[in-house]
């Protein structure tokens, strides 16, 4: 556990705490008389910690929650991705803040009650009781995303309506979405003050709480989960029925019971990703089946993860305990090798030609490597001037030309992966080392350079070769390696990740 | 030999083994103890439980299908084997009752080839072919269909 979730289980503690002393304080209600020393500097030393507590917050995100160490030393690189969380980042910092510069008015108030009830003085409870000022107000205006959320189930007890805001919660803390997350987070607290206990009982059974709950079964937990906004929104739709398009024709798929519909579309995700993805697009019904099914996008994991050649053996039903059960999440998110393609790295340089006139000729460079990845833990790499749609074709195990070297690759579970392969001269081994991104709108799709030595194998000397011209691979997907269908590749559209990607990648979109 | 009663009244005399690859009948047979006893079939019509019988007779000496964790993804292949093929070329309405049959009949293997062949003719077709192909309407809003489009689009040329 690192540092910023240790310090998101202190904020929780802190939270409890205070909730209860609020409690005690209600019963005793008007016996506190309010005592001012001292309020307005602490009121500016909380103000303080808000800020602090903000960039606590945000700082489980930077880090995602990995099983590998290798992580850690990679802090460092930007790459796109993280990018992209920067700028989602601060904007929810600023709304922390302001939430905070909204409540001043309350917390003078509430801060009053702090000192009267001889709370322990911790700096993140004050803060919290700020907070929670606003939210009573929240509370009573009604129509808040979370009220909806408490209204579902008029039956469940307080505890239990907690339980799911804290879930709620904890999803949006997962997705970036820090300000929700907060907002739920007290929420929930301020129903019921242990439902962190609740939550963990539930969810962690394993843990000292063990005996109190059982632990139900984790298809029930995560298939109630909203697992993003797809099926948030889809949520609503489980009740609804597909309408033909033509009354008059018979449209038997859509009457079909839920269970053999989902039946069809595992089958076909397993069968062509994409066809699955674009059946969902038909109607209501075949989004909200395609997405809420637990048990197809653990298929789809089961299908892909076991064909990575990891270092050490990965237990899929451990490791997605860090996506919380949730094998949609994780196949999003989770890097892997896909082989159903090929990857292309398009690397351009300029040099000067010889000349005996007045001009000199400057010669562009193109050359291509190529990565054919196998299940079995082998691989192909190809450098050479030719392009994709010359070279895929050829690109068979049994089919090794000229430049082209057979080797074997390993990648740890964070997405590093190691190829080494063979070279033109005998006694030199090629170690590359690459790490799967996400480009585009694609995932998994690019392969990052991380480095590149030669390995002499007489005397085990390493020697790192330039990157200077060497871009990234890029993933294209491969329908046939026959000569015969010219048609081989699919169409990659002419999506954005298409045009980003250099000429390497123009060949593919024909 | 067992008798069979389809939901509209027809007679099927079928060999037990036959009938047996249906887990509903086989339970039925166990729990009645009397083979000769005629079985009705409320769910299913005569055209549609003959054809079913047709698949049952022809996969009469398959193995038993092993008790497979359906988790174990990888070993399910999705490739149909030539006489099923030849034997799903039926109009669509048709294949459907024989999944629907063969769901409540509880015969896994059938189940199975009628939802491959579904998925194969969804494969390869634009949202709007397969509403086309399956009478369809489409009920998203525009900002819905936009949004979960936006959502889900890296998977689309995977």
């Amino acid at each position: 556990m690192d540092s910023a979730q240790q310090e998101l289980e202190k904020f929780r503690n802190a939270w409890q705490k205070e909730v209860r002393e609020r409690k005690r304080h209600d019963r005793r209600s008007g016996e506190a008389t309010s005592s001012k020393p001292a309020r307005q500097g602490s009121k500016i030393e909380s103000t303080d910690t808000t800020e602090n507590m903000a960039a606590q917050k945000t700082s489980p995100v930077m880090s995602p929650v990995w099983p590998s160490e290798r992580r850690q030393i990679n802090k460092e690189e930007v790459d796109d991705d993280e990018d992209i969380e920067d700028e989602v980042l601060p904007s929810s910092m600023e709304e922390l803040v302001q939430d905070v510069a909204h409540m001043d008015l309350n917390s003078e108030l509430e801060l009053r009650e702090v000192t009267a009830a001889a709370s322990v003085p911790d700096d993140s409870t004050r803060l919290s009781r700020k907070d929670y000022a606003a939210d009573l107000e929240a509370e009573t205006s009604p129509g808040g995303k979370s009220d909806v959320v408490a209204k579902e189930d008029p039956e469940v007890s307080r505890a239990q309506r907690a339980l799911k805001i804290y879930e709620l919660a904890v999803e949006k803390e997962r997705d970036g979405n820090l300000s929700d997350a907060l907002k739920f987070y007290r929420q929930s607290f301020r129903l019921d003050d242990s439902v962190d206990k609740l939550y963990k009982n539930k969810h962690f059974p394993s843990s000292a709480f063990a005996k109190r709950a059982p632990s139900p079964s984790k298809k029930a937990t995560t298939s109630t989960l909203p697992t993003d906004k797809t099926t948030f929104l889809l949520s609503d739709y489980s009740h609804l029925e597909a309408q033909p398009e033509d009354q008059d024709r018979p449209s038997p798929l859509i009457k079909l019971p839920n269970e053999i519909t989902n039946t069809i579309l595992r089958t076909l995700a397993l069968l062509d990703l994409s066809s699955f993805t674009k059946a969902s697009y038909t109607c209501r019904k075949l989004a909200f089946l395609a997405y809420s099914d637990h048990m197809l996008w653990r298929n789809l994991c089961m299908k892909e993860y076991p064909r990575m050649a990891y270092d050490e053996p990965v237990d899929e039903t451990e490791t997605v305990k860090f996506w919380k059960d949730n094998w949609r999440r994780m196949f999003l998110e989770r890097p892997r090798i896909m082989f159903n393609g090929i990857y292309i790295s398009t690397c351009n340089y300029h040099r000067y030609g010889v000349s005996h006139s007045w001009n000199v000729p400057i010669h562009i460079v193109t050359y291509y490597r190529y990565v054919r990845f196998f299940d079995d833990g082998t691989c192909i790499t190809h450098l050479t001037t030719k392009e994709p749609i010359e070279v895929v074709p050829e690109f068979h195990r049994h089919l090794m030309k000229r430049g082209m070297f057979k080797g074997t690759w390993r990648m740890s579970i964070d997405g590093r992966v190691r190829i080494e392969s063979q070279s033109p001269v005998a006694k030199y081994l090629f170690l590359q080392e690459l790490d799967i991104k996400s480009a585009g709108r694609g995932r998994h799709n690019r392969l990052n350079w991380v480095g590149f030595w030669s390995f002499n194998r007489v005397t085990a000397d390493r020697m790192e070769f330039s990157l200077q011209h060497d871009k990234p691979f890029y993933f294209s997907r491969v329908l046939s390696y026959d000569r015969e269908s010219k048609s081989s590749f699919a169409e990659a559209g002419a999506g954005s990740a298409t045009s980003l990607r250099g000429s390497g990648e123009d060949v593919v979109a024909v | 030999m067992v008798k069979l009663t389809s939901s509209d009244g027809e007679s099927f005399d079928v060999e037990k083994d036959v009938a047996e690859r249906s887990i509903l009948i086989k339970n039925m047979i166990e729990d009645v103890g009397d083979d000769s006893t005629e079985i009705p079939i409320p769910n299913v019509t005569a055209n549609v439980l003959k054809k079913v019988l047709e698949w049952c007779e022809h996969h009469k000496g398959d193995p038993a299908p092993a008790n497979e964790d359906d988790t174990d993804a990888r070993k399910k292949s999705t490739d149909i084997d030539e006489w099923d093929q030849k034997f799903m070329q039926v109009d669509q309405e048709m294949l459907f009752e024989i999944i629907l049959a063969a769901n409540y009949l509880d015969i896994k293997a059938l189940l199975e080839v009628g939802c491959k062949t579904v998925a194969n003719m969804i494969k390869g077709k634009t949202p709007e072919e397969i509403r086309r192909t399956f009478n369809i309407q489409n009920d998203f809003t525009p900002e819905e269909e936009a949004q979960i489009r936006r959502e889900n689009e890296w998977a689309e040329d995977r």
